[in-house]
């Protein structure tokens, strides 16, 4: 059973604001999240530049919300604050879902806090796990410690009664965008009638941001202040590292029609790869990225002819920009096509959500097909000759899209491509 | 027919306390053998355990990788890396592996494993209330690769590197159910010609002392844990194949809405979600509870969960003529976290693949007859996750 599949509701929290029509809103207007940034209390931490959620107006906004303030890690309440605007966009009232509704979300690593292993630490200053066993009852039910990667989805399923299968995605960078082609997959089959997919992630803590620093991701530069994310230009120098969540109601075609749904796109194809290069490193002519490109055009049966835009995983790093750029080429070769798309990179206002990224970026160009807007990337000053497309540089282009494209590419080469295309009501 | 029936499953490998090939695993089942061995991280807390079913950490020569694919992998990748490479020997010996239609579907625990040396703490306890000394004390004792090591979708990275794997793929964590959704969706992305071949596979967690610390928290029963990895090879079948094989017929998953990890609440929720998942595998696979000849069974490690798959198994087959037998890998390999479905899947190959089945009777396991040519692998989310699959000899 093959159906059409169609995205019916948004769900958002960002460092762009709590809501998908404040993130877009944003994102139109070339608006950043990026700020000067640093860990409490630790002065010269190297990387200085982040993208977070607004944690005072966050509280404003869900301080009454006795779910969400339960101990939990904060992309668990990111995710769960996303899940329940997405769902009630949908118009899935809190008494029913149509169907059989699952939850696929991806999710990165634990969050850990610095100080949880102090509990291993006897009177004497010394460490043991007899000391940590004796003390695990202090252990806190929200640091990494305790913390596993399927609460999210667990916790939204549980929520809101949403029977389906409930799955998480450990893709690095791609979860998102892994988990929101298999709940296209999922519907397209008729195992369920819809799926609330996305991501969430946080990785803005001590341990995490010091692996990430330590394998030289996070640009480390002062020199462009808040303009630090700077996609396909010659001065990028790294990541911005950012958190929050984006969640979406996926829905049959028939299902939407039926309920008499809003309709803001239809999600028409999937694809992914492996790099099968290193660990470290992008394959270097970008055969992997290509492949998720190409395959998910096959799979919602669009040549490469017709798509008008690309949102690209854009990170800001040395290597992955002049490789996606080549994917691209690569991809869309035929009559030089590349040429007429415009590439975005909504990193550069966004920052990383790293195994979250996947999922407010697809929202972004759901709504470029919807509203016929691509949003900017920002600060591509001085453009890198080995990123020779149209990135739609600082202000946002009004124009049609019929066909999008979304890259999604994680650490060690785990590659995602979603396509999406416009819906006739 | 179901469009799962182009699809053969193939290559079984396992690495566990048990040995590296199924019929070890098997022969150790029947024969009651102790495979356990002491553990120093319970030597004093977490007790009463004091043993449990471990596996070297692999080295770079018996993985085939070179020494610098260490420092960029923890013990878990390392299993799930030798895994791999157990299952497609074979495979290798008779043509050529990997390509852009060979995928890779992996179910993966967290890493479990504490970020900063656990040495290193006495330092760390001595700076704590000095933020900035903290970061300092991190950037000096993390390794410069945990970024890498630490992030369980490495694995899928080092598989993909070391067989050249460009196909579809996906990642699933934590618990045993990540396992069976790598089965079922490398199943699915091999029937519906998304890839020629999907390389399956899942590992446990390394038995560490911050495991039990999670376990505890959601609700542990007491299970031993293991250590391992579980692959095998899901592929078209060639057109005019009548070579004798297995085929996955049926799948089904579910949440159990009302559960909660660690308490009783819910329990009925999850029941009837593995009900379901159960039921919806029979129908894709167009049998019924008569049509199952052996239950593989989670090797659930919460009580709650424990509970409700013994409910959900009740339900289903209380009104079957001849129940299936139920038997578990357990006591030769202990609980395998997302590795254990696919342990099972491996042992159910080989009894499909020979006509026998295990079946435990008291604290002994026996060989005997399989009479019908199905068998049924469940795995149980600790948080309500659901997922069956049954397995169909063709041929056999």
């Amino acid at each position: 059973m093959t159906r059409r599949v169609v995205v019916t509701g948004l769900g958002a929290v960002c460092g762009l604001g709590l809501d998908w029509q404040t993130m877009w809103d944003g994102l139109c207007q070339g608006r950043s999240a990026i700020r000067a940034w640093r860990l409490p209390g630790v002065d010269d931490f190297p990387v200085r530049y982040a993208a977070p959620v607004d944690d005072e107006a966050f509280a404003e906004r869900y301080g009454a919300d006795e779910e969400l303030n339960r101990p939990m890690e904060r992309r668990a309440r990111f995710g769960l604050a996303a899940a329940g605007q997405a769902l009630a966009d949908a118009g899935f009232d809190a008494s029913g879902t149509p169907g059989r509704v699952g939850t696929a979300v991806g999710s990165g690593v634990p969050e850990r806090d610095p100080h949880e292993l102090l509990h291993a630490v006897s009177e004497d200053g010394r460490p043991s796990w007899q000391t940590l066993y004796a003390r695990r009852a202090g252990l806190n039910p929200a640091s990494g410690l305790l913390c596993t990667n399927d609460a999210l989805a667990a916790s939204i399923a549980r929520r809101h009664r949403l029977r389906g299968p409930a799955l998480n995605f450990s893709t690095a960078c791609a979860g998102a965008a892994h988990a929101i082609g298999h709940g296209l997959r999922m519907i397209r089959r008729g195992e369920v009638d819809a799926m609330l997919v996305g991501g969430a992630d946080s990785v803005l803590n001590l341990p995490t941001m010091t692996g990430l620093h330590l394998l030289g991701a996070p640009s480390t530069s002062e020199l462009f202040g808040d303009r630090l994310c700077r996609a396909f230009d010659r001065d990028r120098s790294g990541l911005v590292a950012a958190e929050g969540a984006a969640m979406l109601v996926l829905e049959s075609e028939e299902s939407a029609r039926r309920r008499g749904a809003r309709v803001y796109a239809e999600l028409a194809g999937f694809g992914s790869s492996l790099d099968a290069h290193q660990v470290t490193a992008p394959h270097p002519e970008g055969k992997g990225a290509a492949l998720a490109m190409s395959r998910a055009l096959a799979d919602a049966g669009v040549a490469p002819e017709q798509v008008d835009c690309v949102n690209a995983h854009g990170t800001s790093t040395p290597l992955n920009d002049p490789i996606e750029t080549r994917a691209i080429k690569d991809v869309f070769a035929s009559g030089e096509h590349y040429r007429k798309l415009a590439v975005t990179a909504n990193k550069t206002m966004l920052g990383h959500l790293i195994a979250a990224a996947g999922a407010p970026e697809l929202i972004a160009t759901v709504l470029s097909v919807r509203d016929g807007v691509v949003p900017p990337t920002l600060n591509l000053e001085n453009p890198d000759p080995a990123c020779d497309l149209d990135y739609v540089p600082d202000k946002a282009r009004y124009r049609e899209v019929s066909v999008a494209v979304s890259n999604s590419f994680g650490f060690g080469g785990l590659n995602a491509s979603l396509v999406v295309r416009g819906h006739e009501q | 027919m179901t469009h799962l029936d182009t699809v053969r499953l193939s290559a079984p490998a396992v690495y566990t306390a048990a040995g590296t090939d199924p019929a070890t695993l098997w022969e150790a089942l029947v024969a009651g053998k102790d495979t356990s061995s002491p553990c120093e991280h319970l030597a004093g807390p977490w007790p009463p355990l004091r043993n449990a079913f471990l596996v070297d950490d692999p080295d770079a020569a018996t993985l085939g990788v070179h020494r610098r694919v260490l420092r960029t992998s923890e013990k878990q990748a390392r299993m799930a890396l030798y895994g791999a490479r157990l299952a497609l020997a074979g495979p290798a010996a008779d043509g050529p592996v990997g390509g852009p239609d060979w995928g890779l579907y992996l179910g993966l625990p967290t890493v479990d494993e504490e970020l900063l040396r656990f040495d290193a703490l006495e330092r760390l306890h001595k700076v704590a209330g000095q933020p900035g000394e903290v970061a300092a004390l991190y950037g000096r004792e993390i390794l410069p690769f945990s970024g890498l090591s630490h992030l369980n979708s490495t694995a899928a990275a080092h598989i993909s590197a070391a067989f050249g794997l460009m196909g579809a793929m996906a990642a699933y964590s934590p618990f045993s159910d990540a396992g069976l959704q790598a089965l079922i969706d490398g199943v699915l992305s091999v029937a519906e010609g998304e890839n020629e071949a999907a390389v399956i596979g899942a590992v446990s967690p390394k038995v560490h002392p911050l495991l039990f610390a999670q376990y505890e928290h959601l609700g542990w029963n007491g299970a031993v844990p293991g250590e391992g990895s579980a692959f095998l090879l899901a592929r078209r079948t060639r057109a005019g194949d009548a070579a004798p094989g297995v085929r996955p017929a049926g799948y089904g998953r579910a949440f159990g809405a009302g559960a909660d990890a660690g308490a009783n609440a819910g329990e009925d929720d999850r029941a009837d979600a593995i009900a379901e998942a159960v039921q919806a595998a029979l129908e894709m696979a167009d049998t019924d509870a008569d049509g199952i000849g052996w239950v593989l069974p989670d090797a659930v490690w919460t009580t709650s969960a424990e509970r409700a798959q013994n409910a959900a198994l009740n339900r289903v087959f209380a009104q079957a003529a001849h129940p299936p037998v139920v038997c578990t890998s357990v006591r030769a390999t202990g609980v395998l976290g997302p590795a254990h479905p696919l342990a099972h899947t491996v042992l159910a190959l080989t009894g499909l693949a020979t006509g026998r089945r295990l079946a435990a009777e008291g604290g002994t396991v026996r060989e005997e007859e399989l009479p019908v040519p199905r068998a049924l692998v469940l795995a149980c989310g600790v948080r309500g996750q659901a997922c069956a699959v049954v397995l169909e000899g063709v041929g056999t």
